[in-house]
C-alpha cells in the first residue's frame, strides 16, 4: 500500500483554517449586527464561534492521523483505497469499472506541485488526493491504459 | 508525447456569447445601482462606459484563456482532455469506456464549419464526460478512431429463437394489493382532512341551527352510543379509502403483463392509458425484492429493477411485478429473467454484533423520546414504545444478510419492508468496507456496494456484518 504526499497535512491543516476563517468571519458579523435581546441570539453567536473553534482544533489535530490513515493502492485488477480515522472505509474498485480518471489542481496546491486524482465509475467517483505531480500524472495513464487493455 | 490540439475558435465567440445572456439581466441592475453613487470628481459621468469595458475586457480575456488552456489529445489509450484556467483539470477516457458519441451543430455552427463532439460514458453525470468543438473533419476523424478501438457490442448478438415467456397479475392479485397497500391510510387521513375541512367551509349560520339540533337529538343519548356511532364513522371512512385504493389501484396496473423477448422485458399496464415499457436486459443493474410488512404476512412479494441510462435516457428504477405469491415468484424468476434465478446461503450478521446494532440505532429513538417526555404534556407515555422499537430493530437486526458468489452479490436488509437486492457481479462498480473504532474492535464491519445510476450511483448497504467477508472480495479480484 503506498502512502500520499506528506504535503497533504499541510494541505488539510490548510483547508482547515479557511473553515475557521470563514466561521469566524460569520460570528463576528453576528456579533456586531444582532442585538442582543432574545436567548436564541446568544446561542446563535455562541455556537458559531464554538463551531469555528472546534474547526480549528480538528485542522490542528487531525491531518497527521489523516496522512498516517490514508492508502492506497493500484494495481492490474483493481484499485484499493484506504481512509478514515475514526470510520475505516476500505474500497476496492474493480479495473474494469473505470470509466475515466480526472486529475485537478487548485491554486494553492499547485504551489506544492501537487494534484488531486479523481476515479470516475458508473456509479460514482473516488478521490485520491494529494498526490506528488509526477505520481499522480504517472497514475493516471497507467490507470487509463490498464483500463483500455482490460476491456479489449 | 502528447501531440495537444487546441478545439475550435468558435468556443471563444460561444462562451462570451453565452455569459453575456446570462449575466445581462444582473449587470444591467449592478450599473442602475452603483452609477448614480461615485461622484463626478472621479468621472461619475463616465462610471458606466468604463465598468462596461472593464467587464467586456475581463470576460474576453477569460474566455481566450479558457480556449488557450483548454487542450485535447487522442492517444492510443484514450482520449485526454485539459481544461480551466484557475483550476486545472486533466481527464483522460478510455476508448473502451465509451458508450456514445454523437456529433451535432446548431444553424450558426454550421456557418462556421464547427460541430460539436460529445462523448458519453455509461450512467453518471447528465452532462457529457466530453464535449469539445471541432472542425467537422476532425469530429468525424476522432469518432472513426473511437468506434475502430471499441468492439461494437451489438454485432456480437445472438438471437435467439424466439420463444415468448408471459406473465401476468390477476385482478385477485391487484384486488388483494390495493387491500395491503398503506395508502389506505393514506386515504384515511385525506378523507379524515377533508372532513375537518368542510368544519371551516360552512356558513356560521347553519353550523349554530346544526349545534342545536345535535343538542336536542344527544338528550337522550348515552356514552356507548356515541362510540358507537365514531367506531361506524371511522369504519366507513375506511371502507371508502378501501374502495378507492382498489379503483385507483386496478386502473393503473389493470392487465399487468410482462414479457420475455430476446434481450428484452416488455411491461404493459394501465385502464385508460395504457403503458408500455421496454427495458434490455442488458441495462438491469440490480434486481430488488421488496416483502412489506402486511405483504410478507400474506406471502406475497414484489419486484423492482434498477436500469442504467446513458446520455440522455435517465436510468430508473422500474416495477416489473407489483405483486405475487413465492410460488409464482419462482415461475417469475425461471421465465422472465433466468440470468437472476439463483439459490444463495446468506452471511448472517455475527451475534456479537447486535449490542453494537441496537445501541447505535436506538440511541437517536432514545433522544427524541427524552425530548418528548420533558416537553411534551404527558410525554413520558412515549416510553410505553420502547419494547416495540427494540423489538423492530431486533428484527432489523435479524434480517441482515450478505452473499458473495462468483456471479452474483446478494443483500438482505429492512428498513420497513425487508429487501432483498441481487446484484451480478459485473455491474458491482465498487465496494466500500466501513468500520468505527468500535466495530473494529468487535471485527465487525458495513458493507456498501455501488451499482452504476445518476450523479451519485446507487449503493446498498448491509450493516453490521462479519469483519473477514471483505477478504472474499478482494480475492475475487486477484
Amino acid at each position: 500500500m503506498k502512502k500520499i504526499s506528506p504535503f497533504s497535512q499541510k494541505m488539510w491543516a490548510i483547508d482547515g483554517f479557511i473553515a475557521t476563517g470563514i466561521f469566524l468571519i460569520v460570528a463576528v458579523v453576528l456579533n456586531i449586527f444582532l442585538n442582543y435581546n432574545a436567548l436564541w441570539k446568544y446561542i446563535l453567536t455562541g455556537s458559531t464561534y464554538g463551531v469555528s473553534i472546534i474547526v480549528l482544533i480538528y485542522s490542528l489535530l487531525m491531518p497527521k492521523y489523516k496522512y498516517e490513515k490514508f492508502r492506497y493502492d493500484i494495481d492490474e485488477e483493481k484499485i484499493t483505497l484506504k481512509y478514515g480515522v475514526f470510520t475505516e472505509i476500505n474500497v476496492i474498485i474493480p479495473m474494469t469499472r473505470v470509466q475515466y480518471v480526472d486529475t485537478e489542481q487548485g491554486i494553492i496546491i499547485r504551489k506544492y506541485n501537487l494534484i488531486n486524482l479523481q476515479v470516475h465509475t458508473a456509479g460514482g467517483s473516488y478521490s485520491i488526493p494529494f498526490l506528488e505531480k509526477e505520481v499522480g500524472s504517472k497514475l493516471q495513464l497507467s490507470i487509463t491504459k490498464t483500463v483500455q487493455e482490460k476491456n479489449i | 508525447m502528447r501531440e495537444l490540439k487546441h478545439p475550435h475558435r468558435f468556443i471563444i465567440f460561444s462562451e462570451i456569447f453565452l455569459f453575456l445572456k446570462n449575466s445581462i439581466f444582473p449587470f444591467i441592475l449592478f450599473l442602475i445601482s452603483i452609477g448614480s453613487k461615485i461622484p463626478k470628481k472621479y468621472g461619475g459621468n463616465y462610471t458606466e462606459i468604463f465598468i462596461v469595458i472593464a467587464f467586456l475586457i475581463i470576460i474576453i480575456t477569460l474566455a481566450i484563456l479558457r480556449w488557450k488552456n483548454n487542450v485535447y489529445a487522442i492517444e492510443e489509450e484514450g482520449i485526454y482532455l485539459k481544461y480551466g484556467v484557475f483550476e486545472v483539470h486533466e481527464r483522460t477516457l478510455p476508448f473502451s469506456q465509451v458508450h456514445s458519441a454523437d456529433i451535432s451543430s446548431s444553424v450558426v455552427q454550421r456557418l462556421f464549419n464547427v460541430y460539436k463532439l460529445e462523448i458519453d460514458t455509461l450512467g453518471g453525470d447528465k452532462k457529457s464526460e466530453v464535449s469539445i468543438f471541432l472542425s467537422k473533419g476532425e469530429a468525424l476523424n476522432i469518432k472513426e478512431i473511437i468506434f475502430k478501438g471499441n468492439k461494437m457490442e451489438d454485432k456480437a448478438e445472438i438471437i435467439e429463437e424466439e420463444n415468448i415467456r408471459k406473465f401476468t397479475c390477476s385482478l385477485k392479485d391487484l384486488f388483494m394489493m390495493a387491500t395491503m397497500s398503506t395508502s389506505i391510510l393514506a386515504g384515511f387521513f385525506i378523507i379524515a382532512a377533508f372532513y375537518s375541512k368542510i368544519d371551516d367551509i360552512l356558513p356560521e349560520e347553519f353550523k349554530r341551527k346544526v349545534d342545536m339540533s345535535i343538542n336536542d337529538l344527544m338528550k337522550d343519548v348515552n356514552g356507548a352510543q356515541i362510540i358507537k356511532y365514531i367506531a361506524i364513522l371511522i369504519f366507513s371512512m375506511l371502507f371508502m379509502s378501501w374502495i378507492i385504493s382498489v379503483i385507483i389501484t386496478v386502473i393503473k396496473y389493470y392487465k399487468f403483463s410482462v414479457i420475455r423477448e430476446e434481450d428484452n422485458i416488455k411491461l404493459s399496464y394501465g385502464f385508460f392509458d395504457k403503458k408500455e415499457v421496454t427495458i434490455p436486459v442488458k441495462r438491469i443493474q440490480s434486481l430488488t425484492i421488496v416483502e412489506g410488512v402486511i405483504k410478507k404476512s400474506f406471502g406475497y412479494f414484489s419486484l423492482n429493477v434498477e436500469t442504467v441510462g446513458y446520455g440522455k435516457d435517465k436510468g430508473e428504477s422500474t416495477m416489473i411485478c407489483p405483486i405475487a405469491k413465492r410460488k409464482v415468484l419462482n415461475k417469475f424468476f425461471e421465465d422472465i429473467i433466468p440470468e437472476m434465478n439463483i439459490t444463495y446461503d446468506l452471511m448472517k450478521s455475527p451475534k456479537r454484533a447486535l449490542i453494537g446494532f441496537l445501541l447505535l440505532n436506538l440511541l437517536s429513538y432514545i433522544i427524541i423520546m427524552i425530548l418528548i417526555a420533558i416537553f411534551a404534556p404527558y410525554g413520558y407515555y412515549v416510553f410505553l414504545l420502547v419494547p416495540i422499537i427494540v423489538f423492530w430493530q431486533y428484527k432489523r437486526f435479524v434480517d441482515n444478510g450478505m452473499y458473495n458468489g462468483e456471479d452474483l452479490v446478494v443483500m438482505r436488509y429492512r428498513n420497513i419492508s425487508r429487501e432483498t437486492v441481487i446484484v451480478q457481479r459485473e455491474c458491482v462498480q465498487s465496494m466500500e468496507k466501513m468500520q468505527n473504532i468500535f466495530q473494529k474492535r468487535k471485527a465487525i464491519s458495513n458493507y456498501k456496494v455501488s451499482i452504476a445510476g445518476e450523479i451519485l450511483g446507487k449503493s446498498y448497504k448491509v450493516r453490521y456484518m462479519d469483519e473477514n467477508y471483505i477478504k472474499l472480495l478482494s480475492e475475487y479480484y486477484k
